[in-house]
């Protein structure tokens, strides 16, 4: 520090605030290292280079979602409905590739049913004042329902090749799937850390008010939070399609709360206000290790869910421990009647 | 740009607001002038609050004028007082705790870099950082120095001094200060009205709402009572403890309202 000496009672508090956010990311990355290390003693299949690919392939259409889920945290939102726009969009692309329309009008279509999504949470956030906790799990029942509709139910076998190319193989020897989502990673990143639109997402999820003081349109920023989160959930959607060269109804059924998880073990509070991406990228990769390992050591599935909960849990009780509560109340806000302000 | 001293840079003119049947202020004129302190007294619910924010334009009069530099002005939001370089300082909520100084030091108006890379909206974090620690410096306000401190991590007097550094960095013509000192202790307190005095001593107008009467007879050039939503009375000198009590409880007073 420079400047002046803090006064002594302060000191201590004020170092931990300073180096919260990185020691966060630091403990993720020597948990990863911790478990690679055990894992490379463990099984001789773990340090490869096409277990890693294996791992990132894995996370890679969570990732996309949990890049875009960082800001919607940060800015005191939540959006439970990005696993239900996967799968809507990602059965629109199939109807649409279905009918023998040209790829790119497929893309749209399905870019369009997300921002679609992203579009109706924000009127019924912004508009009709409801928590986006209860708005987006209304949405995620009516999108989820809707993909049902589609093709009665059944999923759609993906006859353009041009399409599935999208997200098989690789490029420079990367998962193509993983290279979009690095992509996603970086352009969401490069928003929150070095732009006004990010700096006004952190302001409007650490104090409401003061950033409507500040002259900071808290309408404008919840808008943009769910249009965001609408297309990039559109986006994994067309990925995952891709990918497995079928559109699925229940395609990304249950991932929401997966997602949501990465994002907070990764540091994102779900008071509004703090986060990190790099923290979210840790997070995502940090749990997909984990299934990575369990999956080798021959743990069936229920014991990710279940490692997954108590990491969640862990990480969560080590923020209230550490007093990095601070903030607005972010996804709390106006759940109990009368406590928003007009 | 220095203004002289004593020249009325905020006025409004028979200003009332009601709130329902509650008269909240009622037929106000008020004067704000440059390089001084006015203080606004009055007892809970006289309308000091009331008058500050529609000056502030956070509240939009019923009747009434308001004229900045001897313009007349509407003032919508309090986006419209800013750009006319009038700050307003509340007792709270005004600062984002999750951030750290110069962040919150240009929430709301940031610098962008040059050319294409501010085009699409990247901060020019290196200039913002270093105005940031200008202000402080000028200012010799205590609060920690080093970039990545949240202020929810400071005390209450180190936020109140962000709040106030922000203030007089952006007021060219008013700044306003409702309560500042509410959530304080004595030391900081002290620290946060020698502020406003140098503030004011930079030309700006100060209008500072406060209960604590000593405060307001050690600062205030110009003392405006509030009764009831009207203005009793306006005071330069002979500002006494008794005789600021006396107008701003009403006994012993002569009071057309009552």
């Amino acid at each position: 520090m420079i400047g002046q000496k803090p006064p002594a009672g302060g000191a201590r508090r004020r170092i931990r605030a300073n180096v919260g956010g990185s020691r966060r990311s630091l403990g993720l990355a020597l948990a990863i290292v911790a478990i690679s290390i055990v894992m490379t003693m463990v099984s001789p299949y773990f340090f490869q280079t096409g277990n890693f690919l294996n791992v990132a392939r894995a996370v890679a259409i969570t990732g996309i979602v949990a890049a875009v889920s960082t800001p919607m945290l940060i800015s005191g939102n939540v959006d439970l409905s990005v696993a239900a726009t996967l799968g809507l969009s990602g059965m629109t692309a199939g109807a649409l590739l279905v009918q023998e329309l040209p790829v790119p009008v497929a893309i749209l279509g399905a870019l369009v049913v997300g921002l679609l999504m992203g579009l109706v949470n924000a009127v019924i956030v912004v508009k009709f004042r409801v928590n986006s906790l209860i708005a987006t799990i209304g949405t995620a029942f009516i999108a989820r329902g809707v993909a049902f509709l589609v093709n009665g139910g059944r999923s759609i076998f993906i006859p353009a090749e041009s399409y599935v190319n999208l997200g098989q193989g690789s490029a420079l020897g990367i998962p193509k799937p993983v290279f979009y989502t690095v992509v996603v990673f970086v352009l969401i990143g490069f928003v929150m850390r070095y732009t006004k639109v990010g700096a006004h997402i952190y302001a409007v999820g650490s104090s409401p008010e003061a950033a409507r003081r500040a002259g900071i349109s808290v309408a404008k920023i919840t808008w943009g939070v769910f249009l965001a989160s609408g297309f990039f959930s559109a986006l994994a959607g067309v990925v995952l399609t891709s990918q497995a060269g079928s559109a699925f109804p229940y395609g990304g059924q249950g991932r929401e709360l997966e997602i949501i998880a990465a994002v907070i073990v990764g540091g994102t509070a779900l008071t509004g206000g703090r986060g990190s991406i790099t923290g979210t990228i840790l997070g995502v990769v940090l749990l997909g290790i984990i299934a990575n390992s369990l999956n080798l050591v021959g743990l069936p599935v229920p014991y990710q869910d279940i490692s997954r909960g108590l990491l969640l849990v862990a990480a969560v009780a080590t923020d209230q421990l550490s007093g990095r509560t601070l903030g607005g109340r972010g996804v709390f806000r106006g759940l109990r009647a009368g406590t928003e302000e007009a | 740009m220095s203004v002289e001293k004593g020249r009325v840079v905020i006025e409004g003119m028979g200003l009332s607001k009601s709130y329902g049947p509650i008269i909240a202020l009622d037929d106000v004129d008020i004067q704000i002038r440059a390089g001084e302190i006015t203080a606004l007294v009055g007892d809970n619910g006289a309308g000091k609050s009331t008058l500050i924010k529609i000056l502030a334009g956070a509240v939009i009069p019923d009747a009434g004028e308001v004229r900045v530099n001897g313009e007349r002005v509407v003032l919508r939001t309090p986006a419209d007082a800013r750009d006319l370089g009038i700050e307003t300082i509340f007792q709270d909520l005004a600062l984002a705790p999750d951030r750290d100084v110069v962040t919150n030091l240009f929430l709301g108006r940031e610098i962008l870099r040059k050319g294409l890379a501010g085009k699409i909206g990247m901060l020019d974090r290196g200039a913002m950082e270093a105005r940031a620690l200008t202000q402080i410096d000028a200012l010799g306000v205590n609060i920690p120095r080093s970039t990545g401190v949240s202020i929810g991590e400071m005390s209450g007097g180190q936020q109140q001094s962000v709040a106030v550094a922000r203030g007089a960095f952006w007021a060219k013509t008013g700044m306003f200060m409702d309560e500042p000192t509410a959530a304080l202790g004595v030391r900081e307190s002290s620290r946060v009205l020698q502020l406003a005095r140098q503030i004011a001593g930079s030309g700006v107008a100060v209008v500072l709402i406060s209960h604590i009467l000593p405060h307001v007879m050690e600062l205030a050039d110009r003392v405006v009572v509030l009764r009831h939503g009207q203005k009793v009375a306006e005071l330069t000198e002979d500002i006494s403890m008794d005789r600021l009590v006396t107008l701003i409880v009403g006994v012993d007073a002569h009071d057309p309202s009552e």
